[in-house]
């Protein structure tokens, strides 16, 4: 009974305080609804970009830490016929192939922006996953750096020759980030 | 049957292909016309890939420069075969940019006209191209501008 009455007691907090608990914090930024998380299909190419505040890398990974200097987004990219590859998407050359997969493991980090205000955050932190099943979209892990003063919205540009010949941009919306009831 | 029922008659047939069109009308999906030059001219896209295509024919012109500079202050005899084929490989490469450029431009362009045509719920959009397809129009249908700001709001990620 007591604990009850203490767990309502709890709830009612957390509900007068507008913070979310952890379930609700993950699905909040996981839904394509609030902003968070934005796909895209552009030129052939499926997007979807995933932004991923301090505090959801902190509910999965709990010793990440409290270091809240990056914006830290996980693209996928895949073509948006799902049965093809991006390394392999129109061609069979396996040096092309070899090349597109370079690309992707390096250069393609120089190619990726966070926008803000016109002002162009450089990505400094890059992981490429290459998926085992080919029709999986491949995987981008970025961190980009942050402003000092809080950004309401930011736009992934992607300017890949690789890609399109015209930038794809992503407008992630950061105005409706929830607190997290701890 | 008097004159009366008739003009009854034809007063109710009337009323009915009245409302049947009005009900038609109101219902059917709308048709309208772009002026296709006037959307891929106000397309951002397009000023980037003109910026870009700036970048390289300065780049080029700054290497056939230099060659021209090069030749001119050794003492060997200018070697204008060189310098043509230099000249020769980047007005085609240029050539080959321009080409890829606008191929991605109307690409992106036509992708998010039928992504406008759906959201707005129009049956048709036509393309006046200024060569006879499209003959006459009333400027009414007209939705040029509409979907020129369209395209540069999806553009920008919106």
């Amino acid at each position: 009974m007591k604990a009850t009455r203490y767990w309502m007691i709890g709830f009612a907090l957390v509900a007068c305080t507008g913070k979310l608990d952890r379930a609700a914090y993950a699905d909040f930024v996981q839904n394509y609804d609030n902003g968070l998380h934005v796909t895209q299909d552009t030129d052939g190419f499926r997007f979807d970009a995933q932004y991923q505040p301090i505090e959801l890398l902190n509910l999965w990974q709990p010793d990440f830490g409290d270091n809240d200097s990056l914006h830290h987004v996980v693209l996928t990219i895949r073509p948006v016929d799902a049965q093809q590859d991006l390394v392999r998407y129109q061609t069979t050359d396996e040096e092309v192939m070899q090349k597109r997969l370079y690309y992707f493991s390096f250069l393609f980090q120089d190619d990726i922006t966070l926008q803000s205000d016109g002002k162009k955050m450089p990505c400094v932190l890059f992981h490429y996953e290459r998926p085992a099943d080919a029709r999986r979209p491949h995987t981008f892990v970025m961190g980009f750096e942050k402003k000092p003063e809080a950004d309401k919205h930011v736009t992934l540009q992607i300017d890949s020759p690789l890609i399109s010949s015209l930038p794809v941009k992503l407008e992630i919306s950061l105005a409706n980030l929830p607190e997290l009831a701890l | 049957m008097n004159f009366k029922t008739t003009l009854l008659m034809v007063q109710t047939i009337f009323i009915l292909c009245l409302m049947t069109y009005i009900v038609y009308t109101e219902l059917a999906e709308p048709s309208a016309y772009v002026i296709n030059q006037k959307v891929f001219d106000g397309y951002a896209g397009k000023k980037v890939l003109e910026d870009k295509l700036s970048v390289i024919r300065k780049k080029n012109k700054r290497s056939q420069d230099s060659l021209l500079v090069l030749f001119t202050r050794s003492a060997a005899a200018f070697d204008g075969t060189a310098y043509d084929e230099m000249r020769r490989k980047h007005a085609w490469q240029e050539e080959q940019l321009t080409d890829e450029f606008t191929e991605s431009l109307w690409l992106r362009i036509n992708n998010d006209i039928k992504a406008f045509g759906a959201e707005k719920g129009y049956a048709f959009i036509y393309g006046a191209t200024g060569d006879g397809g499209l003959m006459y129009a009333n400027e009414a249908y007209n939705i040029t501008e509409d979907v020129i700001q369209y395209l540069n709001e999806k553009y920008e990620g919106d």
